[in-house]
């Protein structure tokens, strides 16, 4: 079963209704497939859900940090950063120890049913890991630039912490944040390292974009593997140029 | 009205140094200024009042309200102090309009309807003449313009005080006098007690009921200002002024500093 999967993902084929094979007409046919596991959609729903996360996560520890000073604003940076320059293998053996079936919380998140070992959900965490800094590190600056005065001001308005970040501080520094957060699903949109460490290479599983042109390259397919990098390098670059011609419209506004 | 006696530790570990700061106003004070060189504790004063800085101990009431209290564990937030702050640099929400400005602090007011606080801002726009300003963004107001409306947005969270930091310094010298004379007919006609920073004697002799003068090291001595020297020209009050500060000619033993109430 596993073999034909993994057949099924190089030649792109896909099982009809009806339980026969039928060959799809070209790459991005199968790459818009129905199919949820279809690499592209896999890769596009890891990438979301990881910013997703490392949004909420990232800006919200950056708001905790930001006008805090001494040690533990130093150390929190420098551990918030630290998955930027450590290799993903390393983090995905971090995260194995983690969350691994014997890791520290793997088995606690076992009872509730989460298996995050070689699963999708495990190349959402790895990807969530790995995008974080960028996503910490340019909150990190948007708020910094926040005039703090206005957030002073603010709080003698009567504003409650909350109000202070959502009404002042996130408005103020929407841009920077938008700008991370979209060089954030970039980036996840790329992850390889450690999602192959925790998610494995699971064709229509956990194979996500960048771990199928792997595949395709080491298979000697490579009309497959150059058309999976013509679609991730489209698909990259449009994030990028959308986000800037976004960022800039707001500025000119 | 108030008072405070508070320290607190600043600067970096290496050139740290110790504030100590002690402030009494009487009740019948309605209008005080602060005034004295740059870092003597003018600016930390209204932070600490407004809750926007914490004393390292000592403590602060206003109107017999505690508002911290180092011994008791007591520091009432920022949020709940109903003091408002005039920034020097107006500190106004450059992503809201003019309107939304004002209506930032209606909210605690108990003003939420949308048709309440509209006709809440406008009363307050109204009562400082720039009700034509309502949509307007604060980028594109002048000097004057934004003064006008950071007073109205601290007028609407309906303070008890109003602490306003170098009302004057971020405006056009030309303007500087008529808005000096139409801050204080604002401030009588709202009957809030107001504390004004500066360092322009011209204030001093508008503003000041009390006067309170800093030195380097931040303590402040309280002069009540206005029944002996009110009405008196610009010079001499300029004279008088420098003659507080140490190390200008007169200093401590000039004749007129005979009837201050040093604090301490």
């Amino acid at each position: 079963m596993q073999r034909k999967t993994q057949f099924q993902a190089y030649v792109g084929r896909k099982q009809g209704s009806d339980g026969r094979y039928f060959q799809s007409p070209n790459a991005l046919v199968i790459m818009l497939d129905i199919n949820p596991s279809a690499p592209l959609l896999l890769s596009l729903r890891v990438a979301g859900l990881a910013t997703f996360f490392s949004f909420i996560l990232g800006v919200g520890l950056a708001w905790a940090i930001t006008r805090r000073g001494g040690a533990l604003r130093a150390g929190m940076d420098a551990f918030c950063t630290l998955p930027m320059v450590l290799p993903p293998t390393v983090l995905g053996y971090y995260l194995i120890l983690l969350v691994g079936r014997r890791g520290l919380i793997g088995p606690w998140l076992m009872e509730y049913g989460i298996n995050l070992m070689f699963s999708w959900k495990g190349a959402v965490a790895a990807a969530t890991v790995v995008v974080f800094p960028l996503i910490y590190k340019s909150a990190r600056a948007a708020l910094d630039g926040v005039d703090h005065s206005l957030e002073d001001a603010a709080r003698t308005l009567g504003a409650s912490e909350w109000t202070v970040f959502f009404r002042v501080s996130l408005p103020l520094a929407w841009r920077g944040l938008f700008a991370g957060t979209m060089l954030a699903f970039a980036r996840g949109m790329g992850e390889f390292g450690a999602t192959l460490m925790i998610a494995g290479n699971i064709p229509g599983k956990t194979q996500t974009l960048a771990l199928a042109i792997y595949d395709a390259f080491q298979a000697g397919n490579d009309a497959r593997a150059t058309e999976l990098v013509i679609i991730t390098s489209l698909l990259c670059m449009s994030v990028l140029v959308a986000a800037e011609l976004l960022a800039g419209r707001r500025r000119s506004a | 009205m108030i008072d405070m006696n508070i320290r607190k530790r600043l600067g970096t570990a290496a050139n740290a140094f110790r504030l100590e700061l002690c402030l009494r106003l009487p009740d019948d004070c309605r209008c005080a200024v602060l005034f004295g060189p740059s870092g003597s504790g003018k600016t930390l004063t209204l932070r600490a009042l407004a809750g926007l800085l914490t004393p390292d101990e000592g403590h602060i009431s206003l109107m017999d309200c505690t508002l911290f209290d180092s011994s008791r564990g007591l520091n009432l937030p920022a949020r709940e102090r109903r003091i408002g702050y005039m920034f020097q640099d107006f500190a106004l929400f450059p992503h809201l309009d003019v309107a939304s400005n004002v209506a930032f602090g209606l909210e605690k007011t108990g003003v939420f309807r949308t048709s309440q606080v509209r006709r809440k801002v406008m009363e307050h726009l109204d009562f400082l003449g720039i009700a034509d300003l309502a949509a307007r963004m604060p980028a594109t107001l002048s000097g004057g313009q934004k003064q006008r409306v950071a007073l109205a947005r601290a007028l609407a969270a309906s303070p008890r005080l109003l602490l306003l930091d170098e009302p004057f310094s971020a405006l056009d010298p030309l303007l500087r006098g008529r808005v000096r004379q139409e801050l204080r007919g604002i401030l009588e006609t709202s009957g809030l007690p107001a504390l004004v920073i500066t360092h322009d004697p011209a204030d001093v002799e508008v503003f000041a009921d009390q006067l309170a003068v800093y030195e380097k090291g931040g303590v402040a001595k309280i002069l009540p200002f206005r029944e002996e020297y009110g009405g008196r020209p610009a010079a001499s009050v300029l004279e008088f002024l420098l003659g507080t500060v140490p190390g200008r000619a007169g200093g401590l033993s000039s004749p007129t500093i005979s009837s201050v109430r040093a604090v301490a």
